[in-house]
């Protein structure tokens, strides 16, 4: 039987290892080009490349201006690929008068399972008022929330959050981002925090970056994460392929973790 | 299991730095092991101590420490010569010839070793480069942006320009470039764009991009999947991989 790291040598797609993406987007974005348009289909195909099993999604044009028109988008890839897709309900603060029937338009429609912020995008800090009914959303349902989290204010911001709201699921996108030392004091959230994860979805992640990550906090709160496309998956999943960590340690990263916080009861992510 | 494809990193190095980066490596050793783990056969490599300290230290080190190491071959810094601190171009040609130097790279930026990366600094330097054909080397933050590229083609269009260390939001500037000039590569380990290498390959061919990793700064796995993952065929993978870069090397005349 072939190792995980075996794959991405040949560039085979991951077989044996359902993998689970938590963190996608979908479609163009305005400041750099996305080849293709970065359609669901284009998305799906390039899964099926790499081996990627599902992946969790939120719009461009939802943490861009026009979170309606991308939660749409949305609910058109769910609609054509249930199997593939998961939906991430994306709210913008700045529009707090609406977040309540957007997050109740979004959740009746079946394979939305978790909201998205990305306060930086809209001009926000994590912990802003406006995103109140959000929180009580996810606490309510114990739901995770995947936010952009990129440098110290950002990470502060979640360690306030995170005891506020017990059973909400907060996924630190980046790991904190920036350089080493928002990941360290991310790293610090992650341990003191039963209910904070944080994902790999880096553009320029240092050499060692998943092997110091399972060192200081261990494989079961790191998730697997590649923002596509917002940059293509496959260096994400080669970074975590060809880890000097353990295989077992590989498919908490690739799945387990994943399957257990967005509550995906197939037997197959149990293994 | 060995990769299907032969690798040769274009953009390592060793060496102790400044800041070092949670879980990054420094020595040698380590990087032989990691180019061991990720398949690498053989790299490119300059010493940390040519780009945060002095080049003339750095470059002596680095031949000094690898000269054993039949799979790691020496990459110099270079630095104008005009304040006396580094040698003259026919000096660094004599010098480049003596250790077996067929590579350089330049650290130009204000944060590095901050002079100017124009022609008044460097034409010397860049006209060597041309006449014997030495790829150059350079990450994009040193150069100043994109921008620099058109004029550095422009004035040297004979010189083989590796831009490394460049970003997956550049195409909207890249792809002009590449139409415009024939004479520079892209290294892979930044170029991260959905579907970015099939795009490339596409519409400019495979013989615009070399394998990098620029590790330890970089994650060296990751680079390695960019290619094999590429919806590429094999043939372009192994030109990306290695047989670009060999075939500029190759073309290197002291």
């Amino acid at each position: 039987m072939m190792k995980i790291a075996d794959y991405a040598k040949a560039g085979l797609p991951i077989k044996d290892v359902p993998i689970i993406d938590e963190h996608n987007h979908l479609g163009r974005w305005g400041a750099f080009y996305v080849p293709g348009g970065g359609t669901i289909d284009q998305m799906v195909n390039r899964m099926d490349q790499v081996g990627i099993s599902k992946i969790c999604v939120t719009a461009h044009a939802s943490i861009g201006p026009d979170y309606v028109y991308g939660n749409n988008l949305v609910m058109d890839a769910l609609k054509r690929y249930p199997d593939r897709v998961i939906g991430y309900v994306t709210v913008n603060p700045n529009y707090p008068e609406d977040m309540q029937h957007e997050l109740d338009r979004c959740f009746a429609v079946p394979g939305f399972r978790a909201i998205k912020f990305h306060p930086e995008c809209h001009g926000q800090p994590v912990d802003c008022k406006g995103y109140e009914a959000a929180f009580e959303e996810a606490e309510k349902r114990g739901c995770p929330i995947l936010i952009h989290v990129w440098g110290d204010d950002a990470v502060r911001a979640v360690d306030g959050l995170a005891p506020r709201f017990p059973h909400a699921i907060f996924i630190m996108a980046h790991m904190g981002g920036t350089d080493g030392h928002s990941m360290e004091k991310a790293v610090d959230v992650v341990n003191r925090h039963p209910n904070v994860y944080g994902d790999v979805a880096l553009s320029r992640p240092t050499e060692g970056n998943i092997e110091w990550l399972v060192k200081e906090i261990g494989s079961k709160r790191v998730l697997f994460g590649t923002d596509m496309p917002f940059y293509d998956p496959s260096h994400v999943i080669a970074r975590v392929a060809l880890a000097d960590i353990t295989e077992e340690e590989k498919k908490d990263i690739f799945y387990r973790n994943a399957a257990k916080i967005m509550k995906l009861d197939n037997p197959e992510y149990r293994k | 299991m060995r990769s299907a494809y032969h690798f040769f990193d274009c953009r390592a190095s060793y060496g102790m730095r400044c800041y070092r980066a949670p879980g990054s490596f420094y020595r040698k050793e380590d990087l032989l092991r990691k180019m061991a783990d990720y398949s690498i056969d053989c790299a490119l490599v300059y010493h940390s101590l040519s780009k945060e300290y002095d080049p003339m230290v750095g470059n002596h080190v680095l031949c000094r420490e690898i000269k054993d190491d039949k799979n790691l071959f020496p990459v110099w810094a270079v630095q104008p010569h005009y304040t006396g601190e580094f040698d003259t171009p026919s000096k660094l040609l004599e010098d480049m010839k003596a250790n077996g130097v067929k590579a350089l790279t330049m650290f130009p930026a204000p944060s590095s070793q901050n002079f100017s990366f124009a022609e008044f600094t460097c034409g010397e330097i860049f006209h060597m480069c041309e006449e014997h054909q030495i790829p150059f080397f350079v990450d994009m933050d040193q150069m100043g942006g994109i921008a620099a590229v058109d004029w550095l083609c422009a004035a040297h269009p004979k010189l083989p320009l590796v831009v490394t260390k460049v970003n997956y939001r550049i195409d909207r500037d890249l792809y002009p470039l590449l139409d415009k000039y024939r004479n520079f590569y892209i290294e892979v380990s930044g170029y991260k764009p959905f579907e970015g290498i099939k795009s490339i390959c596409e519409r400019f061919g495979a013989g615009r991009l070399i394998f990098g990793t620029g590790m330890p700064e970089s994650a060296g796995g990751a680079a390695v999947g960019l290619v094999t993952y590429a919806d590429i065929t094999d043939s372009e993978k192994n030109m990306i991989a290695s047989g670009n870069l060999k075939k500029l090397l190759g073309g290197v005349a002291l």
